[in-house]
């Protein structure tokens, strides 16, 4: 039974701060399409976000989002996998997906002229992915060596070793690849049923970014994607995430070089904390004037490559360091990044180096911003993940309210307790 | 102070026929008396720009002893300068709410700021004094020594680094492009700062030197800027020029048993260099060979065959001999059938040419990927910077012109004129007891 909603689309259009025309509106089935209006060259990026992603992924199932989604691009009931790829190639489109912890993404970019094909083409991969046996096989198999391949690279190595120690049983505990094991279990009634219900019209919305007309745009959308059926609406789910124990594990690595990963548990994106701490992370990794860079590089000359990463999550999250450096350096290194977040627990961030901070993060978060592939991600991806896309424009305002006693307090609550330390050690000859 | 000004008309044709919107909008070009070249594209729909100094001096440059010291250098370039001491720079930078980096390649040093509008004239000061006056601090560069080794170390733990390297080096046997971009370790603990400084004194010459200002910016008050600060520039000779033409010879081919999960390769042969028409029929070729899901290697050799768990190809241009290359991901017991596979869909092409279907579908990848890499000022400075380091600044605004007046023999010809089986170059790395 297919229902029709006549809604009254009411359109919310703002200033967006990085110069588009931004606005929404909704498709007869409810899907929600956010628009962000560019001038300037005719190039358009539109996609496809759903909140159901790995986030819901058990042992059993884990890699379930991906593999689909691979097959999704892949081929669908009405164009097989060599047709798909000439259509996207004859007019010179990217079908790609994006999947993540908390969203995922079927995207396609295009020159403007190519919308109606584009949007067409789109429509059809959310709506009729094939499944078929022969590609679900070898996709299994593609994954399973991206997985093991993941293991030559020192990076990924250490990352996915703190992960699964990190988060043991929750559903952040694997890649998104998932693991050798699970994909193996996973079948073809499995994946059209995951396909349902992350992609009908209830869970699913539309973000567009482009140079193109919205009326062109309102009308496209209403005649491919305005058949999507309603179903089975996302509920998150509920899971704890260890923490409270100092750790370290040691790894034996088959690189020339040494790793360390530090990690701490982190707020998710809708906690009061979540600015103070990418804020913090700003101060404490980054770029080149922050302070682990400054002291474990510049002044030390320990390494090359040495950040902070904190991922936005919709349940609990990490701050992790990591750094890559010569085996007989981690001690010493291990010392100085507990001294740094002493520092940080026992001292006030001074006026200017806060202000600089956040200079800095202002100014990337816009560059970032430059391009229609990335803004309809950041908008879509937002709203996906419950923040709202208007969220993304008012980050920065947020950001500015952090204060230096916002620092210490979540230094004092983040570092002061539990952490997972992992070293990968050049294995001994 | 005399200056030659080259304004470039916007040529008609070259317009994507968008709202608002005309990609092949002129750049600037002005030509100093001391040799140096500024490219100046201004556009008020970009909210920020990207200043950047390409320099002309790379692995290419250096001799046997100096291995890596391009790639030393431009590490120390930021160690501070007369005006900007210590870490001045990039804390200015970043305090700007700013982006700074630098790279280095075989045949040039690119240094770049990404900075928001009302960053530019400090960034153009900036790098003006860093590229006049460093200081190189004997103790940065005790200190810097020890990083850079640790990515050479880095470097060297990625596979697809390892057969980069390799291939180079057995793909030019004669020419200064086998030198290797990261060099070695041992010469970089060991270099003296006046090696250092001399090497520097040499190359890092106005005659040598690009400036490229894109986005957001005044055109007029930059361009004063940038004579009063880059034009003033001392001339110098011109050291002697390295070689970069690589004549064809026999192929190689180069296994590495290694601690590796799959199978990995890098295979490829000579090509034409920068100053030959060939360099877009190159374009065309590797793209319809393996640039996409519908190209020839990902549809045989991944789809139908399943020999790969991935493979791509494409063309590297040099301003000296450049390579076609196929890279590819797999299970190690595929090996010799994926290079018998690839070497029989060259072979196809040579035979029985493209279709025209083919063509048009590789001349609109290259259009759409050249639009979408005009949204950000950065990778419009790289595109004119590089044509420019090419010896060709004016491709950068007929680059799609030259590429639509391609033909579907011309795929063919190309492959008939360079390629050959017997001198292939490939590099491979195996997971040992396989």
């Amino acid at each position: 039974m297919k229902k029709i909603i006549f809604a009254i689309s009411l359109f919310l259009i703002s200033q967006a701060a990085f110069g588009g025309q931004m606005e929404d509106f909704t498709l007869k089935n409810n899907i929600k399409v956010i628009f962000d209006k560019t001038n300037g060259i005719g190039v358009v990026s539109m996609k496809v976000f759903t909140p159901a992603a790995v986030v819901l992924e058990t042992k059993e199932n884990a890699g379930i989002s991906l593999l689909a989604a691979n097959l999704m691009v892949k081929s669908t009931k009405n164009r097989s996998s060599d047709i798909l790829a000439r259509d996207v190639d004859n007019i010179g489109a990217d079908l790609s997906n994006l999947v993540d912890y908390d969203a995922q993404c079927i995207s396609i970019s295009f020159l403007s002229e190519y919308f109606d094909a584009s949007a067409e083409i789109l429509a059809d991969v959310i709506k009729n992915p094939a499944f078929d046996e022969n590609e679900i096989y070898t996709e299994k198999r593609d994954i399973a060596a991206v997985l093991n391949a993941r293991k030559d690279s020192i990076f990924s190595t250490a990352l996915d070793n703190f992960t699964i120690n990190f988060y043991k049983d929750a559903p952040y505990a694997l890649t998104v690849l998932g693991s050798e094991e699970s994909l193996n279990k996973i079948t073809r009634s499995q994946l059209e049923a995951w396909h349902k219900y992350s992609f009908n019209s209830s869970n699913i919305l539309i973000s567009v970014s482009g140079n193109i007309d919205k009326r062109t745009l309102k009308n496209t959308l209403e005649k491919y994607f305005g058949d999507i059926e309603s179903g089975e609406k996302f509920k998150d789910v509920d899971f704890n995430v260890g923490g409270g124990e100092i750790k370290t594990i040691e790894i034996k690595g088959k690189f020339n070089q040494a790793y360390i990963m530090k990690g701490f548990l982190a707020p998710d994106l809708k906690d009061k904390d979540y600015i103070s701490l990418k804020v913090t992370g700003a101060v404490l990794g980054g770029r080149m004037t922050s302070r682990l860079f400054t002291e474990l590089r510049e002044k030390l000359g320990l390494a090359y490559e040495v950040s902070a990463i904190y991922p936005s999550r919709t349940h609990k999250s990490y701050f992790v360091i990591y750094i890559g450096l010569d085996k007989k350096n981690i001690d010493i290194t291990l010392k100085r990044i507990d001294e740094i977040l002493e520092d940080l627990r026992n001292n006030e961030v001074d006026a200017q180096e806060l202000k600089d901070t956040k200079t800095y993060i202002k100014g990337l978060y816009i560059m970032d911003r430059q391009t229609v592939d990335r803004k309809s991600y950041y908008y879509g991806w937002r709203e996906s993940v419950g923040q709202g896309y208007e969220y993304d424009d008012k980050y920065l305002e947020e950001m500015d309210k952090v204060s230096g006693k916002d620092i210490l307090k979540i230094a004092n609550k983040i570092f002061s307790k539990d952490s997972l330390t992992i070293i990968v050690r050049p294995d001994e000859k | 102070m005399k200056k030659i000004k080259i304004k470039i008309l916007c040529m008609i044709m070259l317009c994507l026929i968008v709202t608002g919107g005309c990609i092949s909008k002129g750049a600037k070009i002005v030509k100093y008396d001391n040799g140096l070249i500024s490219i100046l594209r201004s556009d008020k729909n970009n909210l920020a720009a990207s200043v950047a100094v390409y320099v002309r001096a790379g692995a290419v440059d250096e001799k046997p002893n100096q291995a890596g010291l391009s790639h030393f250098l431009e590490h120390l370039m930021f160690k501070g300068s007369k005006n900007y001491q210590g870490d001045a720079l990039s804390r200015k930078v970043e305090n700007m709410g700013g982006y700074i980096n630098a790279a280095t390649s075989n045949e040039f040093t690119m240094y770049y700021i990404d900075i928001q509008k009302d960053g530019v004239e400090e960034s153009i000061k900036m790098l003006a004094d860093t590229m006049q006056n460093p200081l190189f601090p004997q103790d940065e560069i005790n200190r810097e020594r020890k990083v850079v080794i640790e990515e050479i170390q880095r470097y060297f733990d990625r596979p697809f680094a390892v057969l980069h390297e390799s291939f180079s080096k057995n793909a030019y046997e004669k020419s200064a492009l086998g030198n290797s971009v990261i060099g070695s370790e041992e010469i970089i603990a060991a270099v003296t700062r006046d090696e250092i400084f001399n090497y520097y004194s040499a190359h890092y010459i106005p005659q040598k030197m690009t400036v490229v200002v894109c986005g957001n910016f005044d055109e007029d008050k930059i361009n004063a800027l940038i004579g009063e600060t880059f034009g003033k520039f001392e001339k110098k000779p011109l050291p002697n020029e390295p070689m970069l033409l690589e004549e064809a010879h026999k192929g190689k081919e180069f296994v590495k048993k290694s601690k590796v999960e799959v199978g990995y390769m890098i295979t490829g042969f000579l090509g034409a260099d920068a100053s030959s028409d060939d360099i877009f029929t190159a374009d065309i070729a590797m793209h319809v060979l393996g640039g996409g899901k519908s190209s020839r290697l990902y549809r045989v050799l991944k789809e139908e065959k399943q020999l790969v768990y991935s493979i791509s190809s494409s063309f590297q241009m040099m301003r000296g001999t450049g390579y076609a290359y196929i890279s590819a991901v797999f299970d190690a017991a595929n090996y010799e059938e994926i290079k018998k596979e690839i070497d029989s869909q060259i072979q196809n092409i040579i035979d029985n040419g493209i279709t025209r279907e083919e063509l048009d579908r590789a001349k609109l990848s290259v259009k759409t990927g050249w639009s979408f890499s005009f949204e950000k000022p950065f990778n419009i400075g790289y595109v004119y910077g590089s044509w420019n380091l090419m010896g060709r600044p004016e491709i950068a605004e007929k680059f799609l012109f030259k590429m639509s007046a391609l033909k579907t023999s011309d795929a063919q010809e190309f492959l008939k004129r360079y390629y050959n089986k017997d001198r292939v170059i490939t590099a491979a790395m195996l997971p040992e007891g396989k």
